[in-house]
Protein backbone atom coordinates (compact mmCIF):
# COMPACT_ATOMS: atom_id res chain seq x y z
CA UNK A 1 0.00 0.00 0.00
CA UNK A 2 0.90 3.60 -0.96
CA UNK A 3 0.71 6.49 1.17
CA UNK A 4 0.76 9.53 0.09
CA UNK A 5 2.72 12.30 0.96
CA UNK A 6 3.64 15.60 0.44
CA UNK A 7 7.16 17.27 0.48
CA UNK A 8 7.61 21.15 1.33
CA UNK A 9 11.03 22.36 0.07
CA UNK A 10 12.72 25.46 1.00
CA UNK A 11 15.82 25.76 -1.15
CA UNK A 12 18.83 28.44 -1.91
CA UNK A 13 17.41 31.32 -3.98
CA UNK A 14 20.95 31.60 -5.65
CA UNK A 15 20.47 27.97 -7.09
CA UNK A 16 18.25 29.93 -9.60
CA UNK A 17 15.63 28.65 -11.69
CA UNK A 18 17.95 26.26 -13.42
CA UNK A 19 19.66 24.80 -10.36
CA UNK A 20 16.45 24.27 -8.28
CA UNK A 21 14.97 21.96 -11.45
CA UNK A 22 18.18 20.39 -11.63
CA UNK A 23 17.74 19.65 -7.83
CA UNK A 24 13.64 18.62 -8.61
CA UNK A 25 14.75 15.89 -11.15
CA UNK A 26 17.36 14.50 -8.88
CA UNK A 27 14.36 14.32 -5.79
CA UNK A 28 12.16 12.91 -8.78
CA UNK A 29 14.89 10.41 -9.35
CA UNK A 30 15.11 8.86 -5.80
CA UNK A 31 11.29 8.59 -5.52
CA UNK A 32 11.05 6.58 -8.76
CA UNK A 33 14.02 4.61 -8.05
CA UNK A 34 12.32 3.80 -4.28
CA UNK A 35 8.72 3.35 -5.85
CA UNK A 36 7.23 5.76 -5.85
CA UNK A 37 5.28 8.28 -8.15
CA UNK A 38 5.11 11.87 -8.45
CA UNK A 39 1.56 13.24 -8.40
CA UNK A 40 2.53 16.93 -8.91
CA UNK A 41 5.12 19.46 -8.41
CA UNK A 42 3.98 22.94 -7.25
CA UNK A 43 7.01 25.88 -7.64
CA UNK A 44 5.80 28.71 -5.49
CA UNK A 45 8.59 30.85 -6.52
CA UNK A 46 11.26 32.94 -4.28
CA UNK A 47 9.58 34.48 -1.52
CA UNK A 48 10.43 36.58 1.28
CA UNK A 49 11.14 34.28 4.52
CA UNK A 50 9.38 34.89 7.86
CA UNK A 51 12.93 34.93 9.42
CA UNK A 52 16.44 34.87 8.27
CA UNK A 53 17.26 30.83 7.42
CA UNK A 54 21.45 30.47 7.07
CA UNK A 55 21.68 33.96 6.89
CA UNK A 56 19.33 34.49 3.83
CA UNK A 57 16.27 36.51 3.94
CA UNK A 58 14.73 34.61 1.06
CA UNK A 59 14.19 31.60 -0.11
CA UNK A 60 12.70 29.12 -3.24
CA UNK A 61 9.40 27.04 -2.03
CA UNK A 62 9.03 24.18 -3.97
CA UNK A 63 5.63 21.43 -2.89
CA UNK A 64 6.00 18.10 -4.37
CA UNK A 65 3.31 15.63 -3.70
CA UNK A 66 3.87 11.92 -4.42
CA UNK A 67 3.34 8.32 -2.92
CA UNK A 68 5.24 6.52 -1.52
CA UNK A 69 5.94 2.77 0.23
CA UNK A 70 5.96 4.26 4.02
CA UNK A 71 9.03 2.53 4.18
CA UNK A 72 10.52 4.65 1.72
CA UNK A 73 10.23 7.93 3.54
CA UNK A 74 13.09 7.96 5.24
CA UNK A 75 14.85 7.00 2.95
CA UNK A 76 13.77 10.06 0.44
CA UNK A 77 14.39 12.51 3.85
CA UNK A 78 18.15 11.15 3.65
CA UNK A 79 18.74 11.65 0.09
CA UNK A 80 17.00 15.74 0.42
CA UNK A 81 19.27 15.81 3.70
CA UNK A 82 22.52 15.16 2.40
CA UNK A 83 21.41 17.49 -0.77
CA UNK A 84 23.57 21.28 -0.83
CA UNK A 85 20.95 24.33 -1.32
CA UNK A 86 18.10 22.53 0.77
CA UNK A 87 17.61 24.95 3.92
CA UNK A 88 14.50 23.30 5.26
CA UNK A 89 11.95 20.81 4.18
CA UNK A 90 8.72 19.27 5.88
CA UNK A 91 7.28 15.91 4.90
CA UNK A 92 3.34 15.35 5.82
CA UNK A 93 1.39 12.48 5.33
CA UNK A 94 -1.55 13.59 3.01
CA UNK A 95 -5.29 12.27 4.67
CA UNK A 96 -6.45 9.39 2.38
CA UNK A 97 -10.02 10.02 2.95
CA UNK A 98 -10.27 13.65 2.16
CA UNK A 99 -8.51 12.61 -0.93
CA UNK A 100 -11.38 10.14 -1.46
CA UNK A 101 -13.88 12.94 -1.19
CA UNK A 102 -12.11 15.33 -3.42
CA UNK A 103 -12.11 12.27 -6.30
CA UNK A 104 -15.87 11.62 -5.24
CA UNK A 105 -16.55 15.47 -5.76
CA UNK A 106 -14.49 15.33 -9.35
CA UNK A 107 -16.57 12.16 -10.48
CA UNK B 1 -32.75 49.29 31.92
CA UNK B 2 -29.89 51.12 34.19
CA UNK B 3 -27.75 47.93 35.06
CA UNK B 4 -28.21 46.12 31.90
CA UNK B 5 -25.06 43.79 31.25
CA UNK B 6 -22.75 44.38 28.28
CA UNK B 7 -23.38 41.14 26.33
CA UNK B 8 -20.50 40.47 23.87
CA UNK B 9 -21.34 39.11 20.04
CA UNK B 10 -21.19 34.99 20.82
CA UNK B 11 -18.05 33.13 19.51
CA UNK B 12 -17.82 30.33 17.94
CA UNK B 13 -15.28 28.23 16.15
CA UNK B 14 -14.72 29.41 12.73
CA UNK B 15 -13.73 25.86 11.66
CA UNK B 16 -16.95 24.09 13.18
CA UNK B 17 -19.15 26.67 11.12
CA UNK B 18 -17.30 26.25 7.46
CA UNK B 19 -15.75 23.03 6.44
CA UNK B 20 -14.82 25.37 3.08
CA UNK B 21 -11.80 26.53 5.79
CA UNK B 22 -8.64 24.58 5.14
CA UNK B 23 -6.96 24.15 8.18
CA UNK B 24 -3.33 23.75 6.97
CA UNK B 25 -0.14 25.01 7.69
CA UNK B 26 0.46 26.38 3.88
CA UNK B 27 -2.72 28.41 4.17
CA UNK B 28 -0.47 31.08 5.89
CA UNK B 29 -2.55 34.28 5.64
CA UNK B 30 -5.64 32.50 7.42
CA UNK B 31 -2.92 31.21 10.30
CA UNK B 32 -2.25 34.75 10.85
CA UNK B 33 -5.66 35.40 12.02
CA UNK B 34 -5.06 33.56 15.49
CA UNK B 35 -1.73 34.61 16.03
CA UNK B 36 -1.03 37.79 17.52
CA UNK B 37 1.25 40.54 15.96
CA UNK B 38 4.67 39.39 18.50
CA UNK B 39 3.56 35.86 16.64
CA UNK B 40 2.05 34.23 19.92
CA UNK B 41 -0.87 31.71 19.36
CA UNK B 42 -4.02 33.23 20.45
CA UNK B 43 -5.86 31.39 23.30
CA UNK B 44 -9.47 29.87 22.47
CA UNK B 45 -10.46 31.41 25.35
CA UNK B 46 -10.15 34.38 23.07
CA UNK B 47 -10.64 33.26 19.29
CA UNK B 48 -13.59 30.86 20.17
CA UNK B 49 -11.88 27.84 18.54
CA UNK B 50 -13.46 24.55 19.95
CA UNK B 51 -10.58 22.42 21.47
CA UNK B 52 -10.72 19.94 18.56
CA UNK B 53 -9.79 22.76 16.01
CA UNK B 54 -7.06 24.06 18.46
CA UNK B 55 -5.47 21.25 19.04
CA UNK B 56 -5.32 21.23 15.22
CA UNK B 57 -4.56 24.85 14.36
CA UNK B 58 -1.63 25.06 16.94
CA UNK B 59 0.22 21.84 14.97
CA UNK B 60 -0.57 23.95 11.99
CA UNK B 61 0.99 26.90 12.90
CA UNK B 62 4.41 25.63 14.24
CA UNK B 63 4.77 23.93 10.83
CA UNK B 64 4.59 27.19 9.51
CA UNK B 65 6.89 28.16 12.02
CA UNK B 66 9.70 25.58 10.93
CA UNK B 67 8.98 26.35 7.63
CA UNK B 68 9.94 30.28 7.96
CA UNK B 69 6.31 30.81 6.49
CA UNK B 70 5.69 32.57 10.04
CA UNK B 71 7.84 34.05 12.63
CA UNK B 72 8.75 32.66 16.04
CA UNK B 73 8.72 36.28 17.35
CA UNK B 74 9.17 39.58 16.11
CA UNK B 75 12.58 39.85 17.00
CA UNK B 76 13.19 36.98 14.96
CA UNK B 77 11.73 38.43 12.15
CA UNK B 78 13.38 39.62 8.60
CA UNK B 79 11.51 42.74 9.21
CA UNK B 80 13.54 43.78 12.02
CA UNK B 81 16.90 42.26 10.64
CA UNK B 82 16.25 44.19 7.74
CA UNK B 83 16.28 47.20 10.22
CA UNK B 84 19.10 46.40 12.45
CA UNK B 85 21.45 45.94 9.45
Amino acid sequence: MHGKYETLLLLDPELGNEGSSVLLEKFSGVLEKNGGQIIRNDDWGVKTLAYPVQKQVRGRYIRMEYSLPPAQVSEFERNIRITDGVFKFLTVKLDQAQDKQEQQEVE
Amino acid sequence: MAFKKFTPRKKYCRFCASREILLDYKNVEMLKDFITDRGKIIARRITGNCAKHQRVLTTEIKKARQMALLYYTVTHSADVKKKTT
